[in-house]
């Protein structure tokens, strides 16, 4: 681990950097906001949109994120924005720095925990920010060294899925890997022994576990119906993973090659490992992810490295650990002032930004701020939907999809993408649903349609957006009927 | 437990342990010829690569001679230097059109036919019969998506032959490399992979327990697969040109389908996500250590263009067979041959594709989507000046009339950058599109129905919509169209 601290000090560096001084720029965290004020205020989780979503007024939600909305809504500005954004860092660093000891514990070099410790930083960045799915990371990576523990420490793992199921949905992978890990046990010990029994019992408790929420049994039915939402083929994170994509290409990709190369489900390798199954189990269904959707890229590497530093170890006689010796000055100053300098340096960095605003970068700020000064109800389609996020809570204004996402219903996805691919019947769509107002991208294909068409004025131009109003109150006539039909229909 | 041989012996298949019976092993060969032809027999037969084949044929065979500039069948890059890449593969592909629609599945089945027969002969040689047909399997499921002429299973058999080939240095495999090497450089640009798999074979005997012998003779290969890329019309600019038509660069991403799951979708979820499981299962054996650079580079080609997870599947499969053999000796086999039932096998196979080629060229398939108002356009008598959102489309038009030119074809590594750009921008209805349409002087539009350039044509008062189908519209600048 010794060379590994390094690696993560400069992780840690970059991690903090970016979460404390670059907030996001998809508006998540607008939204994720709004909610800790809902649940603060009401004392309770909401269970439906609001009537702030025009299109789907009280559609059921499962706000998975509900703690992360708290955390987030107490982190607004100040010394709560910077242990808030800096928690977020934290949380990434103690993924990698967890996945790093679990790959210790199972014999893996320090030269090969290190090599694989910066693929598996790399693979983190693209996906970092100051996000939910983060806080999850070291989650999995505690829960999968707790499984690999062959004890009554394993146990523990349950403690760590429940726990994890109340900041993502992702939770639900925890007893699918349990079980994995249970069936692999099997296979490794030839029969059902004391630790097969045990895992598989971690598996069932597992999935009671990522039930203790306030969603009940509705988070992992909320996970499960996931995988055949349409509307994954909308959001950029849910794309097929591919080259473009730097985390990918210099991060998980390696450690998938090397996985290939090295063989982790026993090939000529199996001899030497006691782990074959659990391995190969493990690492197939995060690499099968993986390659499905570019949003796993990072769970990949959080759950390949403690697999592919060992067997780098055991195959590759340059990664071979050094003979047992009396520790030299060297290995003293490895040992100490190596984590000493990352800590420092993550302090440094931390301490340098601390107190900085947070520049609003990406985010539709400024057309949301002209609308609000234009008298009268909008009903606001926003050509990135996660923009439409800064609008929650806003009086007077109701938006048409936000970054909430998930909860609004397969036909309002499918007028959205019809609007931006401007399907034949796109304006008569934005009439049906009584849209009155639109944030597009500036010279986007949208804008462009609404230069071309009459019924919309344009009332705010900045470099990078537009804001467009209906010309003339018919939309509004439009709009009050199908959704007054909806309301009462709920 | 023993079973009986083709020719009559009671012949064991397997050395130890489980055993397979040959009736068994020949039955799933005849399965796996049978679904190689449905597969070759259903793809589809309007790629545009195939009419560009046509018209490239056409020409060559109109002047005698190969032509190595566009020609005024683009009115953006006319004269823009190709140097006749792939003129062999289009001289080819003219001929077979022109013998029947048969021909050309029947050459397709007979592509895909030996593609697996060698992924299933390399991988005999170290895991035996029945991990041999297991790896053929698995490069076919690699293949889903990429049957056709011009789907990519041409340069999957020849990257097969190659590999196959140099497996085993000698005089005679760099003889048969180089052949090989020179037959693909002038067939397609895909011959430009020869000297890379050339290189793979040479890490492999470098790393390896080779003999000095197989070494110089791995190098001697590398050096005549190297030398045949410098023997085509373009001779030394080649390698560069061939190297854009080969659509591994990312910056191709906005003006052709480059990503494995917009190129090969089945190819990619199916056949590349097994080989990587089985991969991660199984590893490089102990002492194939020299293998891993063909393993990687097969991975690293079909991540950068999805058109080649069918070659990945060709290159790996048979090293996982190794893989499997050493992990699982009881599925391997020792040294039992069967070359008379091999050849009945063989001979079955090429007979079956015969006849449901000859079948399939009864009914040829009508052209869909964007290729039926591509010929339309094409047999309206007017001169046009085209673009279109897929270039296989324009592919199709440059066969059918000499009057219509086309913004960008398929040989998209000729056009100059200016042009690309401003086919990428198009493309994502950058703001400048109309200016770049006005300037090119472009009076037809053949679009995607479900892209954001077909709503805004749709809008324009300068442009109306002509004719539509299930997948495309042709829309034509006003003044034309009145």
């Amino acid at each position: 681990m010794k060379y590994a601290w390094l690696v993560l000090g400069i992780f840690a560096a970059r991690c903090f950097t970016t979460a404390i001084a670059f907030p996001p720029g998809d508006g998540d965290l607008w939204w994720q906001r709004w909610l800790g004020a809902q649940i603060l205020r009401a004392h309770a989780v909401p269970r439906t949109l609001g009537s702030e979503a025009f299109t789907a007024p009280y559609a059921p939600w499962v706000p998975q994120e509900w703690l992360f909305g708290i955390a987030a809504y107490f982190g607004h500005t100040g010394l709560g924005w910077d242990l808030f954004a800096g928690g977020c860092a934290a949380a990434a660093i103690a993924a990698l720095a967890i996945a790093c000891g679990h790959a210790v514990r199972r014999g893996a070099s320090p030269v090969a925990v290190a090599l694989c410790s910066v693929f598996a930083g790399i693979s983190l960045l693209e996906s970092f920010g100051v996000r939910a799915q983060v806080v999850a990371w070291p989650l999995l990576a505690l829960f999968l060294l707790l499984i690999d523990v062959d004890g009554p420490w394993c146990y523990a793992a349950v403690a760590v899925a429940a726990l994890w199921s109340n900041w993502h949905a992702s939770a639900m992978l925890a007893p699918v890997v349990a079980a994995a890990y249970a069936a692999g046990s099997a296979l490794d010990e030839r029969g059902v022994g004391v630790r097969t029994r045990r895992l598989a019992l971690v598996a069932v408790l597992c999935a009671f576990g990522i039930c203790l929420n306030p969603f009940g049994w509705d988070l992992p039915r909320y996970a499960l119906s996931l995988f055949n939402n349409p509307i994954k083929s909308y959001i950029s994170e849910w794309t097929v993973t591919n080259l473009d994509d730097l985390s990918f290409a210099i991060g998980s990709l390696p450690l998938l090659l090397l996985a290939m190369v090295l063989g982790t489900g026993g090939g000529a390798d199996g001899a030497t490992s006691d782990h074959r199954w659990r391995d190969l189990l493990v690492i197939s269904a995060f690499a099968f992810l993986m390659l499905s959707a570019a949003r796993n890229v990072a769970v990949f590497a959080i759950v390949a490295l403690p697999i592919v530093a060992p067997a780098l170890t055991r195959r590759v006689a340059w990664f071979a650990p050094a003979p047992a010796r009396p520790p030299t000055d060297a290995d003293r100053l490895a040992r100490y002032a190596l984590p000493a300098f990352a800590l420092l340096m993550a302090i440094v960095v931390s301490w340098r930004l601390a107190g900085q605003i947070p520049p609003a970068s990406g985010l539709a700020n400024a057309p949301l701020a002209a609308l609000g000064k234009v008298p009268g109800e909008h009903d606001i389609f926003c050509s990135d939907f996660a923009w439409c996020s800064l609008a929650l809570g806003v009086p007077n204004e109701r938006v048409f999809l936000d970054g909430r996402a998930d909860p609004y219903p397969r036909d309002v996805w499918e007028d959205f993408v019809s609007v931006l691919r401007l399907d034949h019947d796109w304006r008569s769509m934005l009439d049906r649903r009584g849209v009155n107002a639109m944030v597009v991208k500036r010279n986007g294909q949208v804008d462009q349609a609404l230069e071309l068409i009459r019924g919309w004025r344009a009332v705010y131009t900045d470099k990078d957006y537009r804001l467009w109003l209906r010309s003339s109150s018919a939309g509004r006539q439009a709009r009050l009927e199908p959704v007054e039909r909806g309301i009462a229909g709920t | 437990m023993t079973a009986t041989a083709a020719e009559g012996t009671e012949q064991p298949l397997v050395a130890a342990g489980a055993t397979i019976p040959e009736v068994a092993y020949r039955t799933a060969l005849a399965a796996f010829a049978l679904a190689v032809v449905a597969a070759a027999a259903v793809a589809a037969p309007d790629s545009g690569a195939v009419f560009l084949g046509r018209f490239f044929g056409a020409a060559i065979l109109r002047a005698h001679s190969v032509p190595l500039q566009l020609g005024a069948e683009t009115f953006t890059a006319a004269g823009a230097y190709d140097g006749g890449i792939g003129w062999l593969g289009a001289l080819t592909i003219s001929l077979l059109a022109a013998a029947g629609p048969a021909a050309l599945v029947f050459a397709t089945m007979l592509a895909a036919l030996a593609t697996f027969a060698l992924v299933e002969l390399r991988a005999r040689r170290a895991a035996g019969r029945p991990l041999g047909l297991a790896a053929a399997a698995l490069a076919g499921l690699c293949a889903l998506g990429s049957f056709g002429v011009a789907g990519g299973i041409v340069t999957a058999a020849f990257a097969a032959a190659l590999a196959y080939v140099l497996e085993r240095p000698g005089p005679r495999a760099a003889a048969l490399g180089t052949l090989i090497a020179l037959v693909w450089c002038n067939a397609a640009p895909q011959g430009l992979l020869a000297p890379v798999i050339g290189l793979c074979s040479v890490a492999g005997v470098t790393f390896g327990a080779a003999s000095p012998s197989d070494r110089r003779w791995a190098r001697l290969a590398l050096a005549g697969t190297v030398l045949a890329t410098l023997a085509t019309p373009a001779l030394l600019a080649y390698p560069a040109l061939a190297l854009e038509g080969l659509r591994i660069d990312r910056a191709l991403a906005g003006v052709v389908s480059i990503n494995p799951i917009e190129v090969a979708p089945l190819g990619y979820r199916i056949g590349f996500t097994l080989v990587v499981l089985v991969a991660c299962a199984l590893g490089i054996a102990r002492g194939r250590e020299g293998t891993i650079p063909l393993l990687l580079f097969g991975t690293l080609l079909a991540l950068a263009n999805g058109a080649y997870v069918v070659v990945f599947g060709v290159l790996v499969a048979p090293l996982l067979a190794a893989s499997a053999a050493a992990a699982f000796p009881a599925f391997a086999r020792g040294s039992a041959r069967a070359p008379r039932a091999d050849f009945a096998s063989a001979g079955f196979a090429v007979v079956l594709a015969a006849v449901v080629a000859w079948q399939a060229g009864q009914r040829p398939a009508p052209l869909n989507g964007g290729f039926a108002l591509a010929t339309t356009l094409a047999a309206d008598g007017r001169a046009h000046r085209l673009y279109c959102w897929n270039l296989d489309w324009c592919d199709a038009v440059l066969s059918s009339s000499p009057r219509v030119a086309v913004f960008m074809d398929g040989r998209v590594a000729a056009y100059p950058p200016d042009v690309r750009s401003a086919k990428a921008d198009i493309v994502s209805v950058k703001a400048t599109w109309r200016k770049v349409l006005n300037e090119r002087r472009v009076d037809a539009m053949l679009v995607a129905k479900d892209h954001a350039l077909a709503g805004l044509l749709a809008l324009s008062p300068e442009w109306r919509a002509v004719d539509a189908d299930d997948s495309a519209v042709l829309y034509e600048r006003t003044a034309v169209a009145r």
